[in-house]
């Protein structure tokens, strides 16, 4: 198996280095055979990986010690579902599997363009392979997974018991198809580049692929965010930390494509913009797996300094140059259709949001490159932190917030007054009255008062938009108004996808804003039977102990929880210690209800019966889970393919009523 | 020329955006030094925390009851020269003898402590732990668990 795993690797690059040089002269002579025999090259090439995968798993599930990576993430007496996931457990396997998702992506394209997109495909296929190719030169020469160890060691060192939990099983995975998904949009774009077909027809391409992307990054992300906040024990969810700038940087700018997307689309402007983008979602990609698995920037996430560093700062040299080339080689011929005309436009509204992407994406990248910039300057390593990028998200997230309700409202062209009276009336409101609501609360910071301010505006326009388009078909197909609802939503499934992403935007403001402005921590030392109260909280702690279990030491505390003097709940803390990796375990407990998480961390005790907690209350934290929940759920409904609709139904969208008020 | 004023416009708000990235780095940098350089710190810096990594130097972990306070010292393998370091806060689980750690704080030259708000803590490298000796610490034959 573990030869089989090698000559799969090197047969599965020669299989890349052939279809990209078939691909390239295919294109060039025009030579339809070689294109195809480059494309069939990638379902050939998803073949052997899958066959190397599979080796892979075997040497895992058989617990073959002799191969370095399987002695090094697996162990004997850990459960069959961590032998099957330590797969991606290191960076040889993460490598692996990053391959492994681009490879079946790749024959995804292959299938679905067999007879689309034909003038692209030989270019898109040489990208494809490229990329491919890069990979498959670093598991092989760099970081192979079937490198075997001198000795054959009786067990393997297991898996780092933080990462034995459901959220490490399908996080990595998830990350990386948001990550490699960036690979095809790319793609596309630098076949249209190459091939000169430069109409609209790849951007409908890209598109599907970057919403792909977007929605398992965002996916990806959470889960990461999910498991900090669940396992790590200090009571937050994001810190900032280089790898999870890493995944949210690609993230912004393929958002900010969605969006200029639209404009391209509705009026031919930002058509140069739109590969800047791409380029960028790609580069971003690969250095976020690059600083993933590089260790190159310090961070609270365990992975070695290694050897893949130098390929990849070749890569992203080779790559970036390539895909700039091409812009400014065709440049000339992606002039815009369309002038701007107002700063009180539509236009100018989602020209405003992608600066506001980018912005905050380079705000992030500065930040997490800081240390590195720094030292070869100045050389003297400087690093910033959380503060940091909290005193520049803040405003321009604010702004950002504004605008989702601000963008979708005003007119293309030029707003006229008109067009305010009748849109911006009750969102202003709504905006004030939640104001109103909050400082009578009791909130009394002028940051969560303007952020609530702003959800609540942008809430309002989103009932609007529903409300009114709702009404709007009633009038053209009377029905009930929740028939109507439903109709107008399945209708337009990118401007109501949208919409209900939105939705689950404004919910992971008011989640984050909650949570991080009135999060409250104390530390409790307690004897048995004694109280202590945080919020509106007592607990009680009723007693702790102790248990063994084969692979580790249990201590486990009884709290019970009273509200107002009655019980409503207990808790169970727990810090395990496991014999293996010597390292305790802290196991947080948390009592969740919308309005707040109750978080309970066991941190110490002693032989008299003390014991240490500490508790938290964070705030809405669950509005981010839902809200995020809901963006995935909007992603995936806008890329459900538009069935044939019966006869054409001439819909008033709001928006139709809008450009005709402004032609 | 109907261009001019979105440059203008642009302008400031690339300005502007550009004037809180740098304020914001100002305001909240961190040096980061060795245990060597912050050993030969001869003044603490104004209001300014460091960085240091370093490794666990095992046995000198001390924690007290709560579990919430900790003191350690940070040796580097370049110098050999150890730095000692209170830690008041969340102790990660990573954190333990010979472990890679990143503390932030204050130095205070006169004390010769390093007092850190931030500790975060790496596992031992992987492979260093297992060495040839190590099979025989594996309890084998465990069929009968």
């Amino acid at each position: 198996m573990i030869e089989l795993g090698h000559y799969c690797l090197i047969a599965s690059l020669l299989v890349c280095a052939y279809g990209m040089v078939a691909a390239i002269a295919g294109g060039v002579q025009k030579n339809l055979p070689l294109v195809r025999s480059a494309e069939n090259s990638i379902i050939a090439h998803f073949t052997i990986l899958v066959a190397a995968s599979f080796c892979l798993w075997y040497l895992l599930l058989s617990d073959n010690f002799q191969v370095e990576y399987v002695a090094n993430f697996s162990a004997t007496d850990i459960p069959t579902r961590f032998k099957f996931t330590a797969f991606w457990g290191g960076q040889e396997g993460s490598l692996l599997l990053w391959a492994l998702v681009l490879s079946f992506f790749s024959f995804l394209v292959v299938v679905q363009n067999r007879h689309r997109n034909r003038d692209l495909m030989p270019y898109t296929a040489a990208v494809l392979l490229g990329t491919i190719g890069f990979f498959m030169l670093l598991l092989n020469f760099a970081t192979n997974p079937f490198e075997t160890l001198d000795f054959i060691p009786v067990d393997g060192q297991g898996l780092n018991p933080l990462l034995q939990n459901y959220y490490m099983i399908i996080h990595p995975p998830i990350l990386f198809l948001g990550y490699v998904g960036m690979t095809i949009p790319f793609a596309f774009a630098m076949g249209a580049l190459i091939s000169g077909r430069l109409d609209t027809s790849w951007l409908a391409t890209a598109r599907r692929w970057t919403l792909v992307a977007w929605i398992f990054l965002t996916f990806g992300f959470t889960l990461g965010g999910m498991w900090a906040y669940e396992e790590l024990g200090w009571g937050g969810y994001w810190a900032w930390d280089p790898v999870e700038n890493a995944s949210l940087m690609p993230w912004l700018i393929a958002t900010a494509f969605l969006h200029s997307v639209m404009i391209t689309e509705k009026k031919g402007m930002l058509r140069i913009w739109n590969f800047v983008l791409i380029l960028l979602a790609f580069e971003l990609s690969i250095f976020g797996t690059f600083i993933t698995r590089s260790g190159i920037i310090s961070s609270v996430h365990s992975f070695a300094l290694s050897s893949v560093g130098p390929f990849f700062v070749g890569f992203l040299a080779l790559s970036s140059f390539v895909g700039v080339f091409w812009i400014v080689y065709r440049s000339k011929e992606l002039h815009s259709e369309q002038r701007m005309t107002s700063f009180l436009s539509r236009e100018a509204s989602f020209l405003l949001n992608n600066l506001l992407f980018v912005s905050i994406c380079f705000a992030i990248f500065w930040g997490t490159v800081f240390p590195i910039l720094s030292e070869w300057v100045q050389g003297e390593k400087i690093t910033v932190s959380a503060p940091f990028f909290n005193a520049v998200n803040l405003p321009l997230g604010l702004a950002l917030l504004i605008l989702t309700g601000v963008c979708p409202l005003i007119a293309w062209r030029k707003a006229s007054a008109k067009n305010f009276r009748r849109n911006f009336v009750t969102p202003l409101l709504a905006g004030f009255l939640s104001s109103v609501a909050v400082v009578a609360a009791g909130v009394r910071d002028l940051i969560p008062v303007l952020f609530f301010s702003a959800c609540g505006f942008v809430a309002m326009t989103l009932i609007n938009e529903f409300y009114k388009g709702a009404r709007a078909r009633q009038t053209i197909r009377p029905s009930g108004f929740l028939i109507a609802l439903t109709d107008l939503t399945l209708m337009n499934k990118r401007r109501y996808g949208g919409f209900i992403i939105h939705i689950g935007v404004v919910l992971v403001f008011v989640g984050i804003i909650g949570s991080s402005f009135f999060q409250s921590e104390e530390l409790f030392t307690v004897n048995r039977g004694e109280e202590f109260t945080i919020g509106d909280y007592t607990l009680r702690f009723e007693q702790l102990t102790f248990r063994e279990d084969p692979e580790k030491e249990v201590v486990l505390a009884h709290l019970d929880i009273l509200k107002g003097g009655q019980k409503i709940d207990e808790i169970y803390p727990e810090k395990d210690f496991h014999y293996k990796s010597e390292q305790p375990m802290t196991e947080v407990k948390i009592r969740s209800t919308l309005k707040e998480d109750l978080y309970v961390v066991l941190s110490g005790w002693d032989e008299e019966g003390q014991a240490t907690f500490h508790v938290f209350i964070n705030p809405l934290v669950q509005l981010i889970w839902i809200g995020i929940g809901i963006m995935v759920l909007g992603g995936m409904f806008v890329l459900i393919p538009n069935k044939k609709l019966g006869p054409a139904v001439a819909l008033k969208r709001p928006d139709q009523e809008v450009r005709e008020e402004a032609a | 020329m109907p261009h001019l004023k979105f440059l203008i416009v642009g302008a400031l708000i690339v300005g502007a955006i550009s004037y809180l990235m740098f304020s914001g780095i100002n305001d909240s940098m961190v040096y980061y030094y060795t245990v060597s350089e912050a050993l030969e710190m001869v003044q603490e810096l104004d209001n300014r925390g460091i960085r240091v990594g370093g490794y666990v130097q095992a046995g000198t972990i001390q924690k007290d009851n709560s579990q919430s306070q900790v003191e350690f010292l940070v040796f580097e393998k370049e110098s050999d020269r150890t730095l000692p370091v209170i830690y008041q806060g969340i102790i990660p689980d990573t954190f333990k003898d010979n472990a890679e750690v990143l503390v932030e704080g204050m130095y205070r030259p006169e004390e010769g402590i390093f007092h850190a708000n931030v500790l975060l803590a790496k596992c031992p490298s992987k492979y260093e732990a297992l060495g040839p000796e190590h099979p025989q610490d594996i309890p084998i034959g465990k069929g009968s668990d």
